[in-house]
Parts: structure tokens; C-alpha cells; sequence
């Protein structure tokens, strides 16, 4: 009895990780392109970490947060799967100096500042140093874990993927 | 009849008489140049600026123009005070970049584990952070044995870093699932005897249990000196990291094992 009551309570736990299991396989697979993780904010059900960017000449951080919308009980994994949202934003940063260069900027983030522009479900942030483009996709968790290196490198080719294409929107507004 | 001293290359004091086109500019000495390599202005024209009691042809003073350096290479001073204020705020950036180094060297550190722990075969199922506070648990999801490792950043100021390091309070634990009920007790028991000892002297090894998942932990309290594994241009070393967790692991489930067997 004690060792059923502990494989259910076991079965509860790994179901729960599951973001968790995510997220980490996300840590790993930014480390592996040169992306230090430089801040985390992990609670229940969401993940928030960001990256620096530091191999890359455009980007200046990348931010992924994880937000488990379904799948914690075995009821809601059964019927709806382990749902979550994945919002991913870059960010490129510019260390404008030169005063010349600062009242250009200006006029620019002035322009811009009130507006979110959406180009292909990319939207683009423009504040004073900073540019940020964010995507946010629905995933299902259970397409990337527990499916061994199968499920990692599908992983690896949607976070890419859609860094590449936020990082393409981005490169006009690098100085 | 005086000589004043010549204006500076770039300021437009020098006004010319050509013979040409009457009275031209006042013009710097650059453009008198360029205007003269042009044929636009002959030696012959005259020339006057403040300080001089009567005009006089250029060919009296052939330094007004020759042995100039390329106008390009020559600062105005509306940019020499463009660098020196790019500068200010160029050194500005390496300040704040180095203070926020040293807030987020823990969570590189906390990402570096993970990374190592993933490498090494287990899996992440826990992770909450503040910021501060960070708690890792992992599983082998081939023995279903654990690891968990908890954290806190002790140095997050720069001035603090740069006299001790970046140091940090970490305890590390091994766990693995004990079947037989009693030993589970045992455990915990002895998890509430050790709270009556002191618990962060490191090296000192705590037992706890979870009578829910049947598992039994051993962990130990350490402190780690975060440069030694994260540089300052974000470098991890990942082989030395492995090393320290492997061996703490190893003696942990050593212990784990010994206790419980």
C-alpha cells in the first residue's frame, strides 16, 4: 500500500515537471550556443530566464518564458495535453555615445515609443537603447520532453528557428 | 608693422581681396588652402584678419596654407567634445556592466548547473528562484535517484565581489527512494534530531525524508567561491563544475547508502 500511495505521488511529480523538464532543456541548449543564462524568476507553472546573448554580434539578451496552462492534474493531461505559452523576446541593444547620434535616436524612439508594430506575429518594442521583437507560440510540452535526444532537437529547431526570425526583424535597428 | 599670430587652422577669421571676385569669406586657413589648390585664389590676392595693421598678399605669408595638416584629421571642437563626452559615457557603460555582472553572476552559476547536471544525464523537475534564493531538484529518470541543490548569492555587490569573490552558500543533496517504510521514518526522525544540531557548518551531513515519495536525503552544506567556475566574459568551466558535483554526489549516496542499507 505505502509503496502504491509513492509510485501515484511519483507519477503526480513527473507529470508536474514537465515545464520544468522544458525549461532545462532550454538552458542547456542556450549554454550550448554560447547564451549564458543571466536571470531567472521560477515559480509555479512559470518559468522566466533570460540570456545573454554574448557570441552573438546583433542580439544583446534573449528572453524565453514558460507558462504551463494545462496538464498539472491527470485529468487535464488526459483531456487537453500539457499546453503551454512560449513567449520568446530579443532584444538588441545599442550604447549610443556620441550626442549627434543621441538626438537622431531620439526623434526615432519618439516615433516609435507609442507604437507595438506586428509583423508576422513578431511585435517590435523600440525604447531608448533597446529594440525588443516578441513572439508567443502555443506549445505542447509533450512534442519536446520525455521523447530522449528526438524530442531536444526539436526543441533546438523551434528555439532557433524563431530567434533566427526575431533576430532578422531586428539587425535594421542595430547601430 | 606687426605680426600677429596666425588664427587656428579651422577658424574662419582670414578675409581675402581677390582680384577675381572682390572680397571673399572670412575664410580658416583650410578653406584658404583648398580655395588656393583649387586656382579659385592666387598668391597675389590680398589677405587680412584681426590683429594685422594693413592687408597684404598671401605670397607674404606662405604658412597661412603650407605644412597644414588634412582638414579631415583635425578635430573641430564641437567633436572634440562629442569624444570627450562619448568617452564619459562609454566608461559609464563598463561601470554599470560590471555591477550588473555582479548582481547575475549567481544566475549564470544556477545555469551552468543545470547545464551540467542535463549533461550528466538528469533531468530538471523543480526550479524556483527569486533571484536570490535559488532551489534545483533533478531526477536520473533511469535509477529515479535525485539531486537537489540550493543556493544563495552571498556577494551581489561589486564592491563586496571584488574584496571576497563571488561566494555562495550552497547545500547539495543526493536522494533515492528507500522502500521499506521504517527506514523513511528513521530518516525523518533523524532529520528532527539534526535540527538540534547546528546546520550550515559545511561538511556536516543532514538526513530528510518524504514519507509522500518515499525518498531519503542526505545533504551537506557547502561554500563555493563562484569565480572559480563562471569568468568575468561569461566562460563556464564546465569540466571543474562536473568534478566538484560529481564527487559531492558520490559522497553523498555513499553515505545515503551506508545509513540506509
Amino acid at each position: 500500500m505505502f509503496g502504491l500511495l509513492a509510485a501515484f505521488q511519483h507519477s503526480a511529480e513527473m507529470r508536474e515537471s514537465k515545464d520544468e523538464m522544458l525549461i532545462g532543456e532550454i538552458v542547456r541548449a542556450m549554454a550550448r550556443q554560447g547564451f549564458p543564462s543571466i536571470q531567472f524568476r521560477a515559480g509555479n507553472d512559470r518559468q522566466y530566464v533570460r540570456f545573454k546573448t554574448v557570441t552573438d554580434p546583433v542580439l544583446h539578451t534573449v528572453t524565453v518564458v514558460l507558462d504551463r496552462k494545462t496538464g498539472s492534474g491527470a485529468l487535464s493531461a488526459a483531456i487537453l495535453g500539457s499546453k503551454a505559452t512560449l513567449k520568446i523576446t530579443a532584444e538588441i541593444m545599442n550604447r549610443v555615445a556620441d550626442p549627434d547620434d543621441l538626438i537622431a535616436m531620439y526623434k526615432t524612439d519618439f516615433a516609435n515609443i507609442f507604437k507595438m508594430p506586428v509583423m508576422g506575429g513578431i511585435k517590435l518594442n523600440h525604447e531608448l537603447n533597446s529594440v525588443f521583437a516578441t513572439t508567443t507560440k502555443v506549445i505542447e510540452i509533450d512534442h519536446y520532453v520525455n521523447k530522449g535526444d528526438a524530442g531536444v532537437e526539436k526543441m533546438v529547431a523551434m528555439l532557433s528557428g524563431t530567434i533566427g526570425e526575431l533576430k532578422e526583424k531586428l539587425e535594421p535597428y542595430k547601430r | 608693422m606687426s605680426t600677429p599670430e596666425l588664427p587656428g587652422p579651422s577658424e574662419e577669421e582670414v578675409h581675402i581681396h581677390s582680384a577675381a571676385d572682390g572680397q571673399v569669406g572670412p575664410l580658416s586657413r583650410f578653406a584658404l588652402k583648398a580655395k588656393l589648390d583649387a586656382g579659385e585664389l592666387k598668391p597675389t590676392d590680398s589677405f587680412w584678419f584681426a590683429g594685422m595693421d594693413e592687408w597684404r598678399p598671401l605670397s607674404a605669408r606662405p604658412e597661412l596654407w603650407e605644412g597644414l595638416p588634412d582638414p579631415n584629421s583635425v578635430l573641430s571642437e564641437d567633436d572634440r567634445l562629442d569624444g570627450v563626452f562619448s568617452n564619459l559615457v562609454q566608461a559609464s557603460w563598463d561601470y554599470h556592466a560590471d555591477h550588473k555582472f555582479a548582481s547575475h553572476v549567481d544566475e549564470v552559476f544556477l545555469g551552468a548547473i543545470i547545464t551540467g547536471y542535463l549533461d550528466n544525464g538528469w533531468s530538471l523537475i523543480d526550479i524556483t528562484s527569486d533571484g536570490t534564493h535559488h532551489y534545483l531538484r533533478f531526477e536520473d529518470m533511469g535509477d529515479h535517484s535525485r539531486s537537489i541543490v540550493r543556493f544563495t548569492h552571498l556577494t551581489p555587490q561589486l564592491a563586496l565581489s571584488q574584496v571576497l569573490g563571488h561566494r555562495a552558500s550552497v547545500v547539495i543533496g543526493y536522494g533515492e527512494r528507500i522502500k521499506n517504510f521504517s527506514k523513511v521514518w528513521g530518516a525523518i526522525k533523524a532529520e528532527y534530531k539534526s535540527g538540534f544540531l547546528s546546520g550550515d557548518t559545511p561538511g556536516t551531513i543532514s538526513v530528510d525524508g518524504d514519507i509522500s515519495s518515499q525518498y531519503v536525503y542526505c545533504q551537506v552544506p557547502l561554500f563555493l567561491c563562484i569565480d572559480d567556475y563562471v569568468s568575468r566574459s561569461y566562460e563556464i568551466d564546465y569540466p571543474k563544475l562536473d568534478s566538484h558535483l560529481d564527487a559531492t554526489t558520490h559522497a553523498l549516496r555513499k553515505y545515503l547508502r551506508a545509513r540506509f542499507a
